[in-house]
Formats: C-alpha cells, sequence, structure tokens
C-alpha cells in the first residue's frame, strides 16, 4: 500500500503562500480532509496525484517502508477523480476507456472492465450517449468509473457531492463504499462534515493558517469544537 | 438582358464548361493545398503554446489575432517585393507560378487556424488537461487530449480559414498575375470578366463560389454544433 509523506511542502499561487504543511497519509480506508475554502485542500490533491510539484519541500512516496520514485509507473498508481466539467467530448464509452488505454490494457480485458464500470455506476444504459450531455449526476457517476476502471491504488476526490442532489448523493456515497471495500487509499476532501462522519476511518482538518490537525475521526468528531469547525465550514 | 445572361452562366455550369472548369480546379487546388500546408503550421503553432512557457506568449497571441486580419493585398504587396526578380526569393522564379498563390494563401490561413484554434484549446483546455493528467497521462498525451476534445473546434478554425482563402483576390492577383490557363482563378477571373463586360462567366463562377461558400460555412456550423455543448 502506498503511503504519502508530503514532509513540508509550500506552493506559492502568483506568489501567494496557499500551502504550507507537514503531513502523512498511510493505509487503506478512507482519509477525509476538512477545511475552509482557500485553505488549500484542492492543491494538495493535485501534488498527492504528482499532477503539481511543491515549490518547496517534497511528496514522498513509498510502499512497504521502501521509497518510491516520481515516475509514470508510480503515477498512474494514483489517480485523481475526473472533474464533471473536464469529461471529454465523447461517448461515456470512451471516456472510460480512456485511462486503460493510457495503460496499454489489452483490449478484451478493456471491454470487460468498461462493462463492469458501467454496471457498477448504472450507466449501462448511457453507453453510447455523449458525456457532456448527461445530468450532473450521471456525469459524476461516470467520472467515478473513469477513475475505478484502471483499478488505482489511491482514489484522490475533491468534493465529489458538491453540487448533487440527495439521491445522488447517497448514489455517489454508495459508490465510494464500494472503494473501500476493495482495500484501496481514498482520500476525499469535502465540506459536508456529516458526509464526513458516514465515511471517514481519519480526517485531516486543515486551516487558512496552514495548520493541520489529523486524528482518527471517531477521535476527531468526539474531541474537535463542534463550534470551532461550524465556524470554519 | 440580366436573365438572359443568368441563364447562359447557368448553362456553362451544367455544360461543365471546360474553361470554367479549369478555373474552379485550379482555384480548388491552390486552396487546398494552401489550407493543408496552413493547419500543419497553425496547429503546429498552437501546440507550442500550449506544450511550452515560451517567453512572450502573450505578445505572440496577440500578434498572431493581429495577423487573422491581414490585408491581402498587403501579403500580396510584400510577397510581390520578395519573390519578384529583385527580390531576395527572386532567384527561385516563383513569382505568377501557382506556388506564388500557394504560399499566399498559406500566409493568410495560417494565423486563422493557430489563434482560432488556439482559442478553442484555451477555452476548454485546462479541466480536460486535469482530467487526463489525473488519469495518470504525461504531459504530452494529455495536450493531445486536449486537442483531440476541441477537434470540431479546429475543424471549424481549419473551415473559417478555408472560406476567408478561397474568397480572397488581392494577393493571389498581385502573386500569380491572374495569366490564362497558368494562375487564373475564380476570384481573380471573376474580376477581370466583369471588367470586360462578359458577364457569363463571371456569374457562373460566382454561382460556384458562393455554392463553395456555402457549403464551407455549412460545414463551419455543423462542427460548431458538434463542438462542446
Amino acid at each position: 500500500m502506498i503511503a504519502f509523506h508530503a514532509r513540508n511542502i509550500q506552493k506559492y499561487h502568483d506568489k501567494r503562500l496557499i500551502l504550507d504543511l507537514d503531513l502523512h497519509f498511510s493505509g487503506d480506508g478512507l482519509h477525509v480532509i476538512l477545511g475552509p475554502n482557500g485553505c488549500g485542500k484542492t492543491s494538495l490533491l493535485r501534488l498527492l496525484a504528482l499532477m503539481d510539484t511543491p515549490d518547496n519541500g517534497e511528496i514522498i512516496l513509498s510502499e512497504n517502508k521502501s521509497s518510491l520514485t516520481h515516475n509514470q509507473s508510480s503515477k498512474q498508481r494514483i489517480v485523481l477523480v475526473p472533474k464533471p466539467e473536464g469529461l471529454f467530448n465523447h461517448s461515456v464509452l470512451k471516456n472510460i476507456h480512456y485511462g486503460l488505454k493510457l495503460r496499454s490494457t489489452p483490449k478484451q480485458q478493456r471491454i470487460q472492465r468498461v462493462s463492469k464500470m458501467l454496471e457498477a455506476v448504472d450507466l449501462s444504459h448511457l453507453k453510447n450517449a455523449n458525456a457532456l450531455t448527461l445530468s450532473s449526476g450521471e456525469k459524476q457517476r461516470l467520472c467515478m468509473a473513469m477513475a475505478m476502471a484502471v483499478e488505482p491504488d489511491v482514489i484522490l476526490l475533491d468534493e465529489p457531492t458538491s453540487s448533487l442532489d440527495p439521491r445522488n448523493v447517497h448514489q455517489i456515497e454508495g459508490i465510494i463504499c464500494k472503494m473501500k471495500e476493495e482495500q484501496r487509499m481514498i482520500i476525499l476532501v469535502t465540506h459536508n462534515i456529516s458526509q464526513a462522519r458516514r465515511l471517514a476511518d481519519t480526517v485531516t482538518f486543515m486551516n487558512s493558517d496552514n495548520t493541520v490537525s489529523q486524528k482518527p475521526a471517531k477521535e476527531f468528531f468526539e474531541t474537535f469544537d463542534r463550534d470551532e469547525v461550524d465556524g470554519y465550514l | 438582358m440580366l436573365i438572359e445572361t443568368l441563364k447562359r452562366a447557368l448553362l456553362l455550369i451544367v455544360q461543365l464548361d471546360p474553361d470554367l472548369l479549369e478555373i474552379v480546379f485550379l482555384s480548388l487546388r491552390v486552396t487546398c493545398i494552401g489550407i493543408l500546408i496552413a493547419s500543419v503550421l497553425g496547429l503546429g503553432i498552437a501546440l507550442l503554446l500550449e506544450l511550452r512557457k515560451i517567453p512572450g506568449r502573450g505578445l505572440i497571441i496577440s500578434i498572431l489575432n493581429t495577423l487573422t486580419g491581414l490585408p491581402p493585398v498587403v501579403v500580396g504587396l510584400v510577397l510581390y517585393i520578395i519573390l519578384s526578380r529583385s527580390g531576395p526569393l527572386g532567384f527561385l522564379g516563383l513569382l505568377y507560378t501557382p506556388v506564388a498563390m500557394v504560399i499566399a494563401q498559406t500566409v493568410l490561413a495560417t494565423p486563422i487556424v493557430a489563434a482560432l484554434s488556439h482559442a478553442a484549446i484555451v477555452a476548454t483546455g485546462q479541466p480536460v488537461r486535469d482530467t487526463a493528467l489525473g488519469l495518470g497521462a504525461t504531459k504530452f498525451q494529455a495536450l493531445l487530449a486536449v486537442f483531440n476534445d476541441a477537434r470540431y473546434a479546429i475543424m471549424a478554425s481549419i473551415a473559417a480559414a478555408f472560406g476567408r482563402v478561397m474568397a480572397e483576390v488581392g494577393a493571389v492577383l498581385m502573386v500569380g498575375g491572374n495569366i490564362a490557363h497558368h494562375t487564373r482563378v475564380m476570384t481573380t477571373s471573376i474580376a477581370m470578366e466583369a471588367d470586360k463586360g462578359d458577364f457569363e462567366l463571371a456569374i457562373a463562377l460566382g454561382i460556384i463560389l458562393l455554392s463553395l461558400s456555402f457549403l464551407v460555412n455549412a460545414a463551419l456550423y455543423g462542427f460548431q454544433r458538434m463542438g462542446r455543448k
């Protein structure tokens, strides 16, 4: 299982410091990141996905206590679930095939995997539809399928239910629970405290002043000052 | 009188008049080759602008946008000076040849393809690029995904450039010279026949030019509709 150590990382945006922290993620299960807008949660996810590099400090990847280099093969084991606005202007099928093609998965295996994913996210009936014509909930489910299809070790999710109705939130959370059962590491950024309560194994709370607290979920919700959390979120 | 001329013009088209066909095919040949080269160059420029953080990128984009409105006669004049016998490339003997016309159309079309394609990529590029990178693509693969996603807008930019250069008269007249059976194309021929008072051929060519323009615009509309919703 891959572990992340973000060691004294700093990230600037237009000369403004948006991230300055030191934290650790290890073990399977669901790690929730909470925090107010602008505290750098999305930037952190991009750094963990190896899409960006920190301006200072480093992201150390390790597996069974030996370090992993930041090469393409490590990168392909960590997936950031796409945002609905980033779906390709192609059919639902082609969108799910994309990640598998990047990994040169044999065609037969690809077809089987895609068909399994379509069923898992209940989009089989829309497989030939253009992804951009789907509803918000369907788009989000497709995004989940695109990530799950490549069977990554780590799945990073950035507010996957932020603009969905309760029915779709329930469906997406169901898919996340299925991912958990597959013993992957899942890192979820959310603003939804009750969602964090329902799903989290650990909680990382990021403040705007770059202080961070990381705790097991049970301990976090027992000890964290409710007013303080409400004040931020 | 007008009806009679129109009838004779239509007859020229229906009878597939050899002179008329020669002019139409040369026009299409010159424009298609020009657009093909401009597409390669224009997409190459758009790719470079996105692939590398080139210093002065903003300035290059502004210059490209300015060049989309290049006056054809100015392009014709500059190329005339360069290609004329006493010009720096005079030794190539290209002036008053179809090759010179292809060069003129390429110069006019390249900034259009580059600027419009680049604008389309920038408009929708970042989220698509993030999707590709997030799923494990390399930077180059992510850029290809962005180009693939913008394919309809890119085709629309090529169609727009095709429409512009096909209807252009100033540059091809200056560097082509409108020589019969050699560099005479639809636009230069229409201007000359109208000058001569021979409206049959001018109108016949006008109808064909208009029809081609309609087809190009229909394609443009189709590509735009197929683009991002």
